[in-house]
């Protein structure tokens, strides 16, 4: 679909175009939040409170190659903002990855979906036990796809390092998963 | 022809480059020296040194005695590595390192299988209502909040306002303020305190009952440290007098031996001397 057709015409207060935008955007803001709260209902509540904000700032957003990390900033924004209300920064650790509802289904036989999907919680466990930043870098970097110069913008830590600490997170990371997998 | 001179065209020896004088020569050191044709025989691949299985080992004890360990400088580029962002040359010598060295296989391999899993994370399917419920809170609004930006603005400044941490703080010194302007200062309420408070009876005899009892107290107290105190100094005269009487005895008892001591010295000595001189005058 065509972003920038579809965000003008939003402005423009077409309804479908809204629609489509929500449904090609959702998953990944509802991905985000989930990945900062850890948990599936209020990652539900903040995505939907992101797509309300998004809304509302739609004119804000003035070239359509910028649209991806602005709805990365404002997820983000929303999620640090709800995790100050619950007084910790603890990005869910305590819940586990099962209680998320529907994995996205990628085509495979369910003994293929199943061994996907525990590689997955593997990875979710490994990440859950790395310090906030590199998580954070993980999350934008390598599971968002956001640029180096993005995220240092995003987190306010100079270019450098986050291009250190992104390597750093991968490695620490890997082992992790290694160890997990050894257990 | 020396050692040193055979190994310096010990590669053109091998590769029969050697003018002919030259070669007679090392022909003959060779036939006079073992160690240079144990070298000749490691340059043409005919020792065991070289055995493949122990390249690897041979390798590690050269870097243990010279660079040290590796894997460090390979860890930091092996995210690199994966993502192709190496020139050729440092791409080769990262893979012939991981071929050679397990830990940095087994990391390079974790890494590839990161590097394919994670982009499948980003998206996570929320609930088949979600897109209705995002809908109804949004579709219409745009069209009214145009005529109450202001009102929308103001509500998102009230709830970054009222989500901060220091907000309780804040409250509270808005509040102590609010009540200050609103009743006065309290300090002002002290003014008007009456100066003087009528004590009833009771408490001030129950007072003099107190102070009665603990003067009475604190004079015990005082004249029974005074009897311990001339006790004591009663017995430290005492003592000071019997030192000063042991002390006069002594003296006295060593002045009448001494004085003994002397009249026997000097009558030895009259008796001595007239037993040398019975008739000379005893001076």
């Amino acid at each position: 679909m065509n972003l920038p057709l579809i965000l003008t015409r939003c402005k423009a207060g077409d309804a479908l175009a809204w629609e489509a935008l929500v449904r090609q955007h959702q998953s990944r803001i509802y991905g985000i939040a989930y990945h900062y709260v850890g948990n599936a209902e209020d990652a539900r509540d903040l995505a939907q409170e992101v797509f309300v904000r998004i809304y509302q700032n739609l004119d804000a957003c003035t070239d359509a190659k910028t649209f991806i990390p602005w709805i990365i900033r404002i997820t983000r924004n929303a999620c640090i903002d709800h995790l100050r209300r619950r007084k910790a920064r603890s990005y869910g650790r305590d819940v586990a990855f099962d209680e998320i509802r529907n994995l996205p289904h990628q085509g495979n036989t369910p003994e293929q979906q199943w061994t996907v999907d525990s590689r997955k919680r593997l990875i979710y466990r490994a990440l859950n036990e790395l310090t906030d930043l590199n998580r954070e870098i993980i999350l934008l970097k390598e599971i968002q796809g956001m640029q180096l110069d993005e995220i240092a913008s995003l987190l306010k830590v100079p270019l450098g390092t986050v291009k250190s600490r992104s390597n750093r997170a991968r490695i620490e990371l890997a082992r992790k998963v290694m160890a997990l997998s050894s257990e | 022809m020396d050692c040193r001179g055979f190994e310096d065209r010990i590669d053109a020896f091998v590769a029969g480059l050697l003018p002919s004088e030259e070669q007679e020569a090392a022909e003959k050191h060779l036939n006079a020296c073992a160690q240079c044709r144990a070298l000749l025989g490691i340059v043409r691949g005919e020792s065991d040194m070289l055995a493949p299985e122990l390249s690897d080992d041979l390798a590690l004890s050269i870097l243990r005695r010279t660079s040290g360990p590796v894997c460090r400088g390979a860890e930091r580029r092996l995210c690199d590595w994966i993502d192709g962002n190496l020139g050729v040359d440092d791409q080769e010598i990262i893979a012939l390192h991981i071929a050679h060295c397990p830990d940095c296989s087994a990391l390079a391999a974790a890494l590839t299988e990161l590097k394919e899993a994670l982009p499948g994370m980003a998206t996570l399917e929320p609930d088949i209502h979600f897109t209705a419920d995002v809908l109804q809170a949004t579709v219409g609004w745009r069209s009214h909040a145009r005529d109450v930006q202001g009102f929308v603005h103001l509500r998102e400044w009230w709830s970054r306002l009222i989500y901060r941490p220091r907000i309780a703080w804040e409250a509270a010194y808005v509040g102590a303020l609010l009540v200050m302007l609103a009743l006065g200062n309290p300090a002002l309420l002290l003014q008007h305190a009456p100066r003087t408070v009528a004590v009833p009876e009771v408490l001030i005899q129950s007072g003099d009952q107190i102070l009665q009892k603990t003067t009475a107290a604190l004079a015990e107290r005082q004249e029974a440290a005074q009897r311990s105190l001339s006790s004591l100094r009663l017995r430290g005269e005492n003592l000071l007098d019997a030192a000063t009487d042991f002390r006069n005895r002594t003296t006295s008892s060593l002045r009448q031996k001494v004085s003994a001591f002397l009249d026997e010295l000097k009558l030895e000595w009259l008796n001595e001397n007239q037993k040398q001189n019975p008739e000379g005058d005893l001076r």
